[in-house]
């Protein structure tokens, strides 16, 4: 199981409408695609759909449930994993929280090809946990300059404090291809030269009008107008995505945070 | 609701001239008051003439009365805090309907009790209307100040991220700081803890989430030394240097 986290310096850059819509997208082309609404305590997945779940992560955290038992089929296949919102609680979870959670979703591993994880903006530690255990990072941000600011605060925490290798970036709202490459040759440039670390780039979506009448129809942009520019940007990014995410895949908890919750274990 | 839609339909006032505004606050005033004595109400409009615009206008200076006297303060003459939930539900949808951020800061006199214990309850009465009063000097138009409970009050801002809510609210506390308030003969300094939330324009949050995010960034203001501003979610971008913003903003 591939696992890509989501994440931004910016809120309202678009983090999960992406989440939904690649994962859709993907679930389409025939991977087996599971989605976790990680902003935790400040959810919205199951708004875009238009659902609403039965359980979610607070009754995992809980201990009353496994992730397995709030699984909610979207379509297409693709499962999400519902947060809950305006549980306070849920907004600062304990590492030890954080690592059950990600200890249940290796335990899924078998039965999924891509797990997408929709974390929050802004600097939280359930952010930065989500982005240091997932194999990938995905940053997204928009041609508007705070949230190329806010994105490259982001790559730089992460890169520096949190123990993330290799980051992905996604331009949304791009007019085309020119300006989605700009906003990516800033982010790169200012990463190599201020804190030596090469970004890579994976794509653009455009932006779309039709993209927001979706988020009202309370129906993801790839089903209700599947013609939709952003739509062909997600089918095509979906598309690529074997030869951006080549790495072979490895659990949530290996390496750093395998040795964490060891020592926490034997201290315990 | 229905009370408020017979009511005007009772007394040929037509809702359009009211300023929604002021619709707001009548509708919130009638639905608290009007449990309590309808009565008086439907006196008060018969002693007016029988004219159209008579009565119209009896109405109105009657609900504005109603509702000064439900939704206002009467120390600060802020809006209150029965105001405050109304207004928080009514910025959350509008700010939701126009893709908007809307910020929420909570604002809290510092060390309230010894003022109230040193110079009793008229030097704390004293204290309460002039910080209202700098208050409402730093804020903008466009934003609501409020008072929503003893030492508590409510800044909303429609349209406004942590940036500009954060500037404005630091003009405001280094006002209060900055201020002499005279009492009994004495020269005394207050200070104010704040909290700031804000709605970015994707997120559905509810006024109760808000209002509990910014109250949380209020306790971690207070926790870490009072007399300041503290931000919940605080964005990315705080720790960069001057020389990665030049050249992010090339």
């Amino acid at each position: 199981m591939k696992s890509i986290a989501i994440t931004s310096g910016k809120g309202g850059v678009g983090k999960t409408n992406i989440a939904v819509n690649f994962g859709l997208s993907l679930a389409e082309s025939g991977k087996r695609v599971l989605l976790f609404d990680a902003d935790l305590g400040l959810a919205n997945v199951d708004i875009l759909f238009g659902f609403t779940a039965k359980h979610n992560v607070a009754d995992v955290l809980d201990g009353k449930l496994h992730l397995r038992d709030i699984m909610v089929e979207a379509s297409n296949g693709m499962q999400v994993l519902p947060a809950t919102s305006g549980f306070l609680q849920l907004e600062h979870p304990s590492q030890s929280e954080l690592a059950m959670l990600a200890e249940q979703m290796d335990e899924l591993s078998q039965d999924f090809d891509v797990l997408l994880l929709d974390t929050g903006a802004g600097l939280r530690d359930t952010v930065f946990f989500f982005c240091s255990v997932a194999e990938e990072v995905l940053v997204v941000a928009t041609p508007e300059p705070t949230a190329i600011t806010d994105a490259y605060a982001m790559i730089k925490i992460l890169t520096t404090n949190h123990q993330v290798q290799t980051i992905k970036l996604l331009v949304n709202e791009a007019i085309d291809e020119r300006e989605a490459r700009q906003v990516f040759n800033k982010l790169a440039n200012v990463s190599k030269t201020h804190i030596d670390f090469e970004l890579d780039y994976i794509g653009w979506i455009a932006k779309d009008i039709q993209l927001e009448k979706a988020v009202r129809k309370r129906k993801p942009v790839v089903q209700s107008y599947p013609s939709a520019l952003a739509s062909k940007s997600f089918k095509s990014l979906a598309k690529d995505f074997g030869s951006f995410f080549t790495s072979p895949s490895q659990p949530l908890i290996s390496g750093f945070w395998q040795e964490v919750i060891q020592q926490r274990k034997v201290a315990s | 609701m229905e009370i408020f839609e017979q009511l005007l339909e009772d007394y040929a006032v037509d809702s359009d001239i009211l300023p929604s505004v002021l619709h707001d606050k009548i509708f919130a005033g009638l639905v608290y008051w009007a449990d309590l004595d309808l009565q008086n109400l439907e006196l008060d409009v018969e002693q007016a003439n029988s004219s159209r615009i008579n009565k119209t206008v009896a109405m109105q200076s009657l609900l504005t009365d109603l509702s000064t006297l439900v939704l206002e303060d009467s120390l600060t003459g802020l809006f209150n805090r029965r105001y405050f939930d109304r207004a928080l539900e009514g910025e959350i949808e509008r700010s939701a309907r126009d893709h908007r951020s809307l910020a929420l800061a909570i604002i809290d006199i510092d060390y309230f009790k010894r003022v109230n214990d040193t110079w009793g309850h008229d030097g704390g009465d004293e204290v309460l209307k002039t910080v209202a009063n700098i208050m409402n000097k730093n804020i903008r138009q466009t934003d609501t100040l409020l008072r929503i409970g003893g030492e508590e009050f409510a800044v909303i801002m429609p349209n406004v991220r942590y940036q500009v809510a954060e500037n404005v609210m630091e003009r405001l506390r280094l006002d209060i700081q900055d201020s002499i308030i005279p009492i009994k003969n004495k020269e005394l300094h207050v200070s104010v803890s704040i909290g700031i939330a804000v709605r970015e324009p994707d997120k559905l949050v509810s006024a109760d989430e808000l209002y509990k995010l910014a109250d949380k960034a209020l306790y971690q203001a207070k926790e870490t030394g009072r007399n300041r501003v503290a931000l919940f979610g605080v964005p990315a971008s705080v720790g960069l240097s001057i020389s990665e913003r030049e050249a992010l903003s090339l």
